[in-house]
């Protein structure tokens, strides 16, 4: 019986794990907002406003921004091509500093 | 005497910037010369790419860039041969 | 004008060229307590950070992006000139300016800081890379160089855990009279600019006096370059680098994964040993070890990759194969600029897209973009390995491992298939235009050990938390639909594994229908639906589903011979195939969306990649069938 129970825990928890993570930005960012309105404490609530703020998922942090503006890379473009050699590898980070 | 015309290994000095082909810009022109390329630098054509047109890898004072062949028509130099003929 | 306080810190903002350590030494004040955004309107990154001095005192440093001068030509730079001089609103006006020089490149650096010394404000000029400028023989007269600039001068080495300690040092002690001087002048404006050659007669003069030897680059640089960049031999070194990568990937790689593996089976029979048959036994072992545990071998082979890739772009080797492959690209119809999004692809194409936006023409951009997943990314390569491990012999081909060869392979083939694609884009729809290219490439360096620990320790990092959070949750869940709904009242083994009557199963038959021409069975076809969340699930899927489909429940086997004997050679190589091109994971996807502002460019990605992996897995089934597999 206890078994099953555990089974059952685990199930559903990794599902809703699983819709979390897979779901949309937007919707996301939504139910975070709504729920910190609940105001939680602690490690609980900067996790929420993370990620009501727009924290992206696949273990990325930080190149999550939408584009500012359309022309965002005539802009860029002129800048002369570096590779960044430190803080963080060009694997992660945009091409200009 | 333009940059693109520099054989591999030639060492020259930069005359000026300018347009030298319709995709060069101001924008362009003004990098360019913030990355250097201005009057009286010393510059230093070392090679081409594979294919022997394109990307210049040019030496300009201490750094190294690889330019396109429009941005190394843009820069007009001065052989030291040019410069003893004046 | 009162001192800085609390609610007032002080203010500092970096400025200087790009590629002179100036984020380094941004990270060094600030370590963790950074916040990035955007400054309204444009692009350019509002970095802050807060830095703590030895008194306590807290000081807020703004990291301005890099630039070559103070003459504002495009709208980023015109926000970071509106900065320093405090006339943008919201912006606390910089009480000092730390300019970051690269001591090794004072001839191109100087300037900037003579159109800083101009501005008024105090300044601080961090003299960076000092210490290798002095290796290189170089010797800089700091003393005369404050003199002739008419501000303080600290020397700072960016890549050591200290080196900002003079910056610190002088911070502390001036701190008072810095602050005071800033407030009482508050609004400055640019003097007007001084054109180019007048400057750099003014840093040529500074440089004379201050160091007045010729500052030439190591004849070795040269040497090595005219290797690496030969327009032939640096080709031949460029594939032959590549090619050994690949086989240390596998052969460095089988001690630790062996490691990995039998830890795996141990636990797996420990659970069997210990827990009774039941739900939670076949969760737990065929679930989440056969499954989990399958990806989690993995993670040696990934680490070994990117240790090579760290490896390059520490050393400056990069921008030279950009360079080598840059006339390559443009024949294809890819921007010079695309190199750096396309090699970012190869750890995950979602960073790899975003970087596009450097890229100014629409559809050069968009053309990037959709190739961008035909490279391999690090999600493949247990996919990869495992079929591989599996099918391929450990044969030797002269000096190389067959097994390192095919890998290398499928690498090439994607980088091969990405370029087809992009011509075919050009000749179709998308013209390549004039892209700037102004590659800097920096002096070769030695790599830091200490980059490279920190990056393979994030990546190691980034895996770990993919396999315990979505690798994990899809497998339980795959598990789930894998073992309910049971076999019918009256059920017994012979009739077949129980799995077939789940609900995984039953959606498996289903696919089957649609996979069976490329040679996919019904296994294979299930395992493909979690590996649209993250591809490396695929392989934990199958491990899971033949786990369940074991006729000797509960003993952890590891996957790699139950597929080699199951499988046919057709069927391995097809899969294969299909990986290569098949449509990239869901994330990407939604990052295409978001970068493409519709839902044309995703759909068009998948389609053609699904199209792609199809045919080509079809070919290679069936010609591999007639060829005896």
């Amino acid at each position: 019986m206890w078994e099953s129970l555990v089974v059952a825990a685990l199930v559903i928890g990794c599902g809703m794990y699983a819709v979390w993570t897979l779901s949309p930005k937007k919707l996301r960012s939504r139910v975070a907002r709504s729920l910190l309105r609940m105001q939680p404490k602690g490690r609980l609530q900067d996790a929420l406003t993370r990620v009501a703020n727009g924290q992206g998922g696949c273990g990325c942090t930080g190149c999550d921004r939408s584009p500012a503006e359309r022309n965002e890379g005539a802009q860029s473009a002129y800048q002369p091509m570096s590779f960044q050699p430190r803080a963080g590898s060009i694997l992660r980070s945009k091409a200009d500093e | 005497m333009l940059l693109s015309e520099l054989p591999n290994g030639a060492h020259a000095l930069v005359e000026r910037v300018f347009s030298g082909a319709p995709e060069v810009d101001s924008t362009v022109v003004q990098r360019l010369e913030e990355l250097g390329f201005i009057q009286g630098e010393p510059v230093l054509m070392l090679r081409r790419g594979p294919g022997g047109r394109e990307p210049l890898a040019v030496q300009i004072g201490e750094t190294l860039f690889a330019l396109r062949l429009v941005e190394a028509q843009s820069v007009a130099v001065t052989t030291p041969e040019t410069l003893s003929i004046v | 004008m009162s001192l800085a306080h609390p609610e007032n810190p002080m203010v500092i903002a970096l400025v200087g060229n790009p590629n002179c350590g100036k984020t380094a030494l941004f990270n060094l004040l600030t370590g963790a307590r950074q916040k990035v955004a955007n400054y309204a309107g444009v692009t350019v990154e509002r970095k802050v950070g807060t830095a703590r001095l030895a008194t306590g005192q807290t000081i807020s440093v703004v990291d301005l992006p890099g630039s070559y001068s103070l003459n504002p030509s495009t709208p980023d730079e015109q926000v970071m000139l509106e900065v320093i001089e405090g006339r943008r609103d919201g912006e606390a006006a910089p009480d000092a300016i730390v300019a970051v020089v690269d001591a090794t490149n004072l001839r191109m650096n100087l300037r900037l800081v003579l159109e800083l010394t101009r501005l008024g404000k105090p300044l601080i000029v961090a003299l960076n890379m000092a210490d290798v400028a002095r290796a290189h023989g170089l010797k800089i007269d700091v003393q005369r160089l404050a003199h002739e600039l008419g501000c303080p001068v600290v020397e700072t080495v960016a890549v050591q855990h200290d080196g900002h300690a003079a910056l610190m040092t002088h911070l502390q002690t001036h701190m008072a009279s810095l602050t005071a001087r800033a407030r009482n002048t508050r609004l400055v404006k640019a003097p007007p600019h001084l054109p180019a050659h007048e400057l750099q007669t003014r840093v040529r003069r500074i440089l004379a006096l201050v160091a007045p030897q010729v500052p030439k680059l190591g004849r070795f640089q040269y040497k090595i370059d005219a290797v690496v960049m030969h327009p032939f031999w640096g080709l031949v070194l460029l594939a032959v680098v590549l090619f050994l990568i690949f086989q240390a990937v596998f052969s460095w790689a089988t001690l630790p994964m062996d490691l990995i593996k039998d830890a795996v089976v141990d636990l797996g029979d420990f659970v069997v040993a210990h827990q009774s048959d039941g739900p939670l036994r076949s969760l737990l072992v065929d679930g989440v070890i056969a499954g989990v545990g399958g990806v989690l071998a993995y993670l040696p082979q990934i680490l070994i990759l990117f240790f090579f890739i760290l490896l390059l772009e520490d050393s400056g080797y990069l921008p030279r194969a950009a360079f080598l492959l840059d006339s390559l690209m443009g024949r294809v119809g890819l921007s010079g600029r695309a190199f750096i999004p396309l090699l970012s692809s190869f750890a995950c194409a979602i960073p790899g897209i975003m970087a596009t936006r450097t890229i100014a023409n629409g559809r050069d951009r968009l053309a990037t973009i959709l190739v961008a997943p035909l490279m391999t990314c690090s999600a493949r390569l247990p996919l990869y390995a495992l079929l591989i491990g599996a099918f391929v012999p450990a044969r030797k081909v002269g000096w190389f491992d067959l097994r390192g060869l095919t890998l290398f392979g499928l690498y090439v083939a994607g980088v091969v298939s990405a370029m087809a694609v992009s011509w075919a884009l050009k000749r179709v729809w998308m013209k390549s235009h004039y892209q700037p290219l102004m590659l800097e490439l920096p002096p070769y360096r030695k790599p830091s050990l200490r980059n490279l620990v920190l990056g393979l320790w994030e990546r190691a990092r980034i895996f770990m938390s993919r396999v315990g959070g979505i690798i994990f949750s899809l497998t339980v869940i795959l598990w789930f639909f894998s073992t309910f709904p049971g076999p019918p009242q009256g059920w017994d083994p012979s009739q077949g594994p129980a799995i077939q009557y789940s609900l995984a199963g039953i959606l498996g038959r289903a696919l089957e229908v649609v996979f069976a021409p490329i040679g996919f069975n019904w296994q294979i076809s299930i395992a493909l639906v979690p590996g649209m969340a993250a591809r490396e699930i695929a392989v934990g899927a199958l491990g899971t589903v033949y786990a369940l489909s074991s006729a000797r429940s509960g003993v952890a086997d590891s996957l790699a011979p139950v597929i080699a004997q199951g499988w046919s050679l057709a069927t391995a190589y097809a899969l294969i195939a299909w990986f290569v091109f098949a449509p990239q994971c869901l994330s990407t996807l939604a990052v295409v969306r978001r970068e493409t502002n519709s839902w044309k460019y995703p759909l068009l990605m998948a389609g053609y990649l699904f199209a792609l992996g199809y045919a080509a897995a079809f070919a290679t089934f069936h010609i591999t069938k007639a060829m005896g597999g």
